[in-house]
């Protein structure tokens, strides 16, 4: 079964944001959404995860139309937005709790998998301390354990590896390739393109709200012809989306 | 250039910087600012000659006038003082610019003088709007000596606001920024009651003893007027030595803070951007954590963060304080009546004020106050279900402060205890229901991501409120039915109240 089926997706505000998206993430893959700024790329997961309602076209995730059975849907799904939503008054520990409470987490199993994050991430020592102190990488890595503590099976990461210094990076992109592997599906959007190049299953890369290339690297490699085999990531996409549109972004 | 030379023009600079700020974020900022600004000051002199015509027939002798010009002076300015208390006290975080400021070569001294300068101005401008009008209608019928109350006002804001910024930083100094907030608005609140208390004694006290007690401070002649304690009085009525006195003290005042609490006010805007992390006890943290329910899990995050919502305690404070002077100055004028009954309804009512208005206060704190709202909204949890714990904690934090008091007085009044509780349960309701839909901004910064764009107006439609239901109140514990109509219009003007969206529905 897919993991995420989305097809003809439509969202307009003052110009489309997105026109007419299809696309698919298989169960257990990692996957990548690349796009200049302004691509729609944010717009469209936000609508997989609920927070935006379509102009048309459809969302399902692993079966479930997540247009008419939301809270169904969003029970499979975990969505970590690029500024970290965070309460400054609560603890890491606090903010674990009620992060399972939403997801109505058996209790003992939420302690279990919010000691194992927070000892995985480095933040068992700061549990207790409220998160108005925490730096960027302390509170993108809080929200990242309360992503997973309800062991979702499809995970949304807007850009998560955003400020984050290299062993905290290292850190989230173990844990992320750990939920693969053990079978969860994760879409990813970033703009450190070398992550999408060691990480994703298959990439797509959509431009002014629509899909320019779906693939595997060697697939969208093989887009621009032959003798295009050694070129990288970055090559393919300024090829695909045009240098002169990345910078206008 | 010179070090002098780069000080004074970076002073200029943040002066002019600070002013057009100002000037731009109020409410004559807009486009035709001057037109509305020149309009409204012509409408308030039309007022204060109104009001100055009144007080032409008034004759005091010298003394008497020393004395209410020194009360005038305590008035206004514990006002400010309270004022600038709580502005110095926000000054540090609410304001994103500030560790820029502090990050380029001004010396954090200069940055301190005007954001104390700003202060002052603020503080004095709204005194300035009030009594200036009346004060040009004095001068202009007969009185040129009150042309001091301009110079006065400015020198007033100026003493107080160092004062209020020298407490603040000095809080801040013996604990942390969260605590320094919560003592500040504490202080503040105090000083407001204080000042209102005092100027309630004629309704607490019999009028013969209050007015002893307040000539019991008057100078005993023409003389012994002219004593240190009664310059700013002398100032105020256009004496100009005091007044160059008061001057060169004010300014003192001020710089003596600018220069001598900048390493204070820098620490502090340090604290702030660090936040400050407290860490609790492990073991109790830990074992109250993790426990089953969607439902619990929301009412205790709002709950949570209600309860440490930075300068709750004394916001709270601030709405209910003056329930007290208030069931006192009624308790005695339905006492000087010889008849208890209209004073214990008068009683009976002024909970169900203060209900709604608390009411209002908490649901606009856990709306305002939800910085992460779409973690919620990208759960699987309905908006119902979010509501209601939202509802459900403005309503305890409503108990938690009015229940005892409530209880207190239906012990007291048992008779008053069905409406009572209807009318508190009524105006809580309408209260909620409005800061729910339209939440009223808590702070400045609110105004900001205020969308809804009702801001202020919120407060004065929700104390409407809070009237037609005290009001209610009132005539159904004379057992009148007219209690409906003032019900009626508070539940009408709440239907208007509701969302676009569900008005559309």
């Amino acid at each position: 079964m897919d993991a995420l089926r989305i097809a003809g997706l439509r969202k307009s505000f003052v110009r489309p944001a997105v026109d007419g998206l299809d696309l698919t993430v298989g169960e257990g893959e990692f996957f990548a959404l690349l796009g200049p700024n302004g691509a729609g790329k944010t717009t469209t997961l936000r609508m997989v995860a609920g927070l935006l309602k379509p102009d048309g076209g459809s969302i399902t995730v692993f079966g479930i139309d997540a247009l008419r059975d939301k809270i169904a849907a969003k029970r499979l799904v975990a969505w970590l937005p690029e500024e970290p939503l965070l309460y400054e008054l609560l603890t890491p520990l606090e903010y674990l709790e009620f992060v399972a409470g939403l997801w109505s987490v058996e209790p003992v199993l939420a302690r279990a998998r919010a000691e194992d994050y927070l000892g995985r991430l480095g933040l068992w020592p700061h549990r207790n301390e409220r998160c108005a102190g925490f730096s960027r990488g302390m509170r993108q890595k809080t929200v990242l354990a309360g992503a997973l503590i309800h062991d979702p099976k499809l995970l949304i990461l807007d850009e998560p590896l955003t400020g984050l210094d290299a062993a905290a990076a290292r850190d989230v992109k173990d844990l992320l390739a750990a939920r693969v592997a053990a079978g969860s599906s994760i879409i990813l959007t970033t703009h450190i393109l070398e992550v999408a190049e060691r990480l994703a299953d298959r990439i797509g890369i959509i431009s002014q709200g629509r899909l320019k290339a779906l693939g595997s690297l060697a697939d969208l490699r093989a887009t621009g012809g032959a003798n295009r085999e050694r070129d990288t990531l970055e090559d393919v996409f300024l090829r695909l989306v045009g240098k002169h549109t990345v910078e206008a972004a | 250039m010179s070090e002098a030379i780069a000080a004074r023009t970076t002073l200029g600079l943040l002066l002019r910087h600070e002013a057009r700020l100002i000037w731009r974020g109020s409410l004559f900022g807009g486009r035709h600012g001057w037109v509305l600004l020149v309009g409204f000051i012509v409408l308030l002199h039309g007022i204060g000659y109104g009001v100055a015509i009144g007080f032409t027939h008034v004759h005091l002798a010298s003394t008497d006038q020393v004395l209410g010009a020194t009360l005038a002076l305590l008035f206004v300015g514990g006002l400010m003082l309270a004022q600038a208390v709580q502005r110095a006290s926000e000054l540090l975080d609410d304001r994103t610019d500030l560790s820029w400021l502090l990050s380029t070569p001004v010396p954090p001294g200069n940055i301190l003088a005007v954001r104390l300068l700003a202060v002052a101005g603020g503080v004095s401008l709204y005194w300035l709007l009030l009594l200036v009008p009346l004060a040009d209608g004095m001068m202009f019928l007969g009185r040129p000596d009150l042309v001091g109350i301009y110079p006065m006002l400015v020198v007033l804001a100026l003493l107080v606001t160092s004062c209020g910024f020298a407490v603040t930083f000095l809080l801040l100094r013996l604990s942390d920024v969260r605590r320094t907030r919560a003592l500040a608005n504490g202080f503040a609140t105090l000083i407001g009651a204080a000042v209102f208390l005092g100027g309630q004694t004629r309704s607490l006290l019999p009028p013969e003893i209050s007015d002893r007690f307040w000539r019991s401070f008057a100078p005993a002649s023409e003389a012994s007027s002219h004593g240190p304690q009664w310059l700013p009085a002398r100032a105020l009525m256009g004496d100009i030595e005091p007044l160059a006195i008061l001057l060169a003290i004010s300014v003192g005042a001020a710089l003596a803070v600018s220069w001598g609490l900048q390493r204070w006010f820098a620490a502090g805007a340090q604290a702030v951007v660090a936040g400050a992390p407290r860490a609790r006890s492990a073991a109790w943290a830990d074992r109250r954590l993790f426990r089953a329910g969607t439902l619990r899990a929301l009412l205790r995050k709002e709950v949570m963060l209600l309860h440490r919502y930075p300068g709750i305690a004394g916001l709270a404070l601030y709405y209910t304080i003056y329930l007290v002077p208030a069931v006192v100055a009624i308790s005695r004028g339905a006492s000087l009546h010889g008849n208890g009954a209209p004073g214990a309804r008068l009683l009976g009512a002024a909970p169900v004020l203060t209900a709604g208005e608390l009411a209002r206060l908490f649901i606009s704190v856990t709306m305002m106050g939800d910085e992460a709202a779409e973690l919620v909204r990208a759960a699987p949890v309905t908006l119902g279900a979010t509501r209601l714990a939202k509802l459900a904690a403005a309503s305890l934090g409503v108990v938690s402060i009015l229940g005892l008091p409530v209880l207190g007085l239906g012990i007291s009044l048992p008779g008053a205890v069905p409406a009572m509780l209807a009318g508190t349960f009524g105006n809580v309701a309408c209260n909620l229901l409005l800061g729910l839909w339209r939440p009223a901004p808590i702070k400045r910064t609110d105004l900001r991501r205020d969308r809804r764009g009702w801001g202020g107006l919120v407060n004065v439609v929700g104390f409407m409120f809070s009237g037609a239901w005290s009001i209610a109140t009132w005539q159904m514990l004379q057992g009148s039915f007219l209690a409906l109509l003032p019900a009626s219009l508070a539940v009408c003007g709440l239907w208007f109240c509701r969302p676009e969206a569900a008005q559309g529905e």
